[in-house]
């Protein structure tokens, strides 16, 4: 089964994608920690593509699809018409750097790299697209 | 999300109400700059009530390090819940910022 929501793209809309999450991940196999760094790690990402690469602009939405697999397997995906940007690209800069810098940003990146298993962003027509895959910790039973 | 300042005898507690992300970090970093600005010397930020942090929240700490050490503030953070400890954990920022079970724990790091 899939769940998805729609948000204009503004950061006043995190909220909600945060609530939508919580709700829908409660159904699966996942301890409570790991909702909740689940719930981190697409809050991040979603931040990530609304404020640079759709500028915070209402009139554009992003998508968020969440779908389980039999193998436990959740798989995130993100739909919007902003800059495509690969993270897979971008290395992470080390935080003793970013103290030094006295950056604000350059942590998200590396905590959703730290969070979920695989990502994989690519062009379908005038959207880019985010899958975000997070394997079970659950032993299958098969 | 809520935030609050109140000078006490000898510290200044930041108390933080609610959720930090993308969309509010800006009032916590209104309320450490206004410390900053005030001359504080021993912050203490009050946790208990902070149900979630994003990497905009940990980034507004981070930012501030490099002042606190120059200026030789001293920064404690209390009371907060284990999964928001985590997001600090996952990062290794546990090792660069003191959080502390208590408020009391918090008054002796800063003293």
């Amino acid at each position: 089964m899939t769940h998805k929501i729609t948000i204009p793209c503004h950061t006043s809309k995190l909220k909600d994608v945060r609530d939508f999450v919580s709700e829908v991940i409660r159904l699966f196999y996942l301890s409570e920690k790991e909702q909740f760094l689940l719930v981190l790690a697409i809050d991040e990402i979603c931040a990530n593509r609304i404020l640079h690469s759709n500028h915070n602009d209402t009139t554009r939405h992003l998508e968020l699809e969440i779908e389980s697999q039999d193998d436990g397997a959740v798989i995130f995906c993100i739909k919007d018409e902003g800059d495509f940007f690969d993270l897979n690209q971008n290395e992470s800069t080390p935080v003793e750097r970013l103290v030094k810098d006295r950056r604000k940003g350059g942590l998200g990146v590396s905590l959703i790299k730290k969070i979920i298993d695989s990502v994989e962003v690519f062009k379908e027509g005038h959207y880019t697209i985010h899958r975000l895959i997070k394997k079970s910790s659950v032993p299958s039973q098969f | 999300m809520n935030i609050s300042a109140n000078k006490e005898e000898k510290t200044y507690v930041i108390t933080i109400d609610g959720e930090i992300d993308a969309s509010s970090s800006i009032e916590l970093d209104t309320a450490i700059s206004e410390a900053i600005k005030k001359g504080e010397r021993k912050i203490l930020v009050d946790c208990a009530k902070l149900n979630y942090i994003s990497s905009a929240g940990l980034g507004v700490f981070m930012s501030y390090l490099e002042d606190f050490e120059e200026q030789g503030i001293k920064i404690a953070l209390f009371h907060m819940n284990d999964k928001v400890k985590s997001v600090f954990e996952i990062l290794g920022l546990v090792d660069l910022i003191d959080i502390v079970p208590t408020k009391e724990e918090a008054e002796k790091i800063v003293e």
